[in-house]
């Protein structure tokens, strides 16, 4: 890795309800602990930036988003992306303005991928995260969009669905693999070294992360500008104050 | 009108005139407000949220945050007639705090979306980060900033920037920090006498970003 290429460790926090919750493949949900509590233990920690993913799609709700994302904010001095169940502008509006840097959006941008241009228009495209559900087609090497948690498959080749999204002006990708997501098998590089063919906008790999060598290892592709952790660092694999000295002994450009 | 509440407004109009700690947040219906607030809060500040220019609590600190683009955040501060408040008070010699957008609206005009005028208050403009594939467009992360020795003293300078767009001073004696991202010297904070910007976000910057704004807060 180049010296000056930056990398950011990001907490993926699945949510459901006020829980931080773990699924493995997407299926079989566990409760770990209250977001909040998690958010600012990882805060302290040193993390670079937290990203609140709604399992159940509640962030439609008024109520909920006042309620529990101003709370799960206010201690947080890092940015934080929220996505989950998100559909309109109005509903992206609301959760920026409970303390939120970011919206992420899957589903909605599938159903109407202008959405994504309308959102860049009126937030910037900074703050739009698209949010991509990667799954390996069994006859080749490609790889298919799924939306709704891993459970859906679009049928949309993910290079074209890429393409579609920087078009319409996403700042940012955040892309999981749906069959490495809570196995700790390591990153699915092959899928991010496709990606990085096509890819021009910040990038952060998601999904399958075991030991601070996947880590290395996938931030060796150039396009991948972070990692989103989760079960690693719930179930204390390590810790991202232990991480982040591995890179710094490394000569990796990251904040400590 | 009984004593007590008499009393009551009293001190309330008390308490609004005469603490020290207030603070003026120009709340003109961008997003963000809600963190700095936050923080302004942590470094025991009260924010007096100014969404018209009569909300303005006089001889207290501004901060003008910013987001979203940079036409939309102007047409915005018109809209409340916030950009001729903002001129006065900077002329007088009230202590502004532009934040991202904030600060590029200082400037005279910026280039984002179609030519826009800012509020003029230090002179140059607005204009695109030119990207490679290393430091890409916009430039969304941590950074290590380097400050000028005599503006700001800190430890490690790692600040949190998402930006597309950078300022172009034409005194750049103004600058008081920079980062170098690929081949763009990007101006990171700026000072020409009681008028201050910042291009990264305190509030999203952990313990260096409040030390940041506690030093404008000091000031």
């Amino acid at each position: 890795m180049k010296k000056d290429k930056n990398f950011r460790f990001i907490s993926r926090l699945d949510i459901k309800d006020q829980h931080v919750i773990k699924s493995i493949n997407f299926e079989g949900l566990r409760k770990v602990g209250l977001a909040k509590d998690y958010a600012l233990k990882y805060y302290n920690e040193n993390v670079d930036e937290i990203f609140y993913i709604d399992a159940v799609s509640s962030l439609f709700d008024k109520t909920f988003v006042r309620n529990f994302l101003q709370m799960a904010c206010e201690r947080i001095r890092v940015p934080v992306t929220v996505g989950g169940g998100i559909k309109n502008v109005d509903q992206a509006k609301n959760i920026l303005k409970s303390g939120a840097d970011k919206i992420a959006i899957n589903t909605a941008a599938v159903k109407n991928p202008d959405l994504i241009k309308k959102l860049s228009d009126l937030i910037g495209s900074q703050s739009v995260v698209s949010y991509i559900e990667a799954k390996k087609k069994e006859s080749n090497d490609t790889w298919e969009v799924y939306i709704n948690n891993g459970k859906e498959n679009t049928g949309i080749d993910i290079m074209r669905w890429v393409e579609i999204v920087q078009k319409k002006g996403a700042g940012e990708l955040l892309v999981t693999s749906v069959d490495r997501e809570g196995t700790e098998k390591g990153f699915e590089y092959d899928l991010y070294n496709k990606l990085s063919k096509i890819v021009d906008v910040p990038m952060i790999a998601n999904g399958g992360c075991g030991k601070i060598k996947d880590i290395l290892e996938i931030s060796k592709n150039i396009s991948v500008d972070g990692v989103a952790l989760s079960s690693v660092l719930h179930f204390d694999k390590f810790k991202i104050n232990e991480l982040k000295k591995f890179f710094k002994n490394k000569n990796f450009n990251i904040r400590y | 009108m009984s004593l007590k509440s008499f009393l009551k407004i009293k001190i309330l109009t008390s308490d609004i005139k005469l603490k020290k700690n207030y603070i003026n947040l120009i709340d003109y219906g961008v997003g963000n407000i809600f963190s700095i607030s936050k923080s302004l809060e942590y470094l025991n500040f009260k924010c007096n949220f100014v969404k018209k220019p009569s909300d303005l609590i006089e001889n207290k600190k501004i901060i003008l945050p910013g987001v979203g683009s940079f036409p939309n955040c102007k047409k915005l501060l018109k809209k409340n007639q916030l950009n001729k408040l903002l001129i006065k008070e900077a002329k007088k010699g009230t202590p502004l705090l532009g934040v991202c957008i904030g600060m590029q609206l200082l400037m005279d005009y910026s280039l984002e979306i179609k030519k826009t005028k800012g509020l003029g208050l230090i002179g140059g403009f607005v204009k695109k980060i030119s990207n490679d594939k290393i430091n890409k467009v916009p430039n969304i992360g941590w950074r290590n900033v380097t400050f000028k020795k005599k503006f700001f003293e800190n430890k490690k300078n790692f600040f949190y920037f998402v930006h597309s767009y950078k300022i172009q001073l034409d005194d750049k004696s103004f600058q008081t920090s920079y980062i170098k991202y690929g081949d763009n010297i990007i101006p990171t904070s700026i000072q020409k006498k009681n008028i201050f910007g910042c291009q990264f976000h305190p509030e999203k910057s952990g313990k260096d970003g409040i030390n940041f704004l506690k030093k404008f807060l000091d000031e």
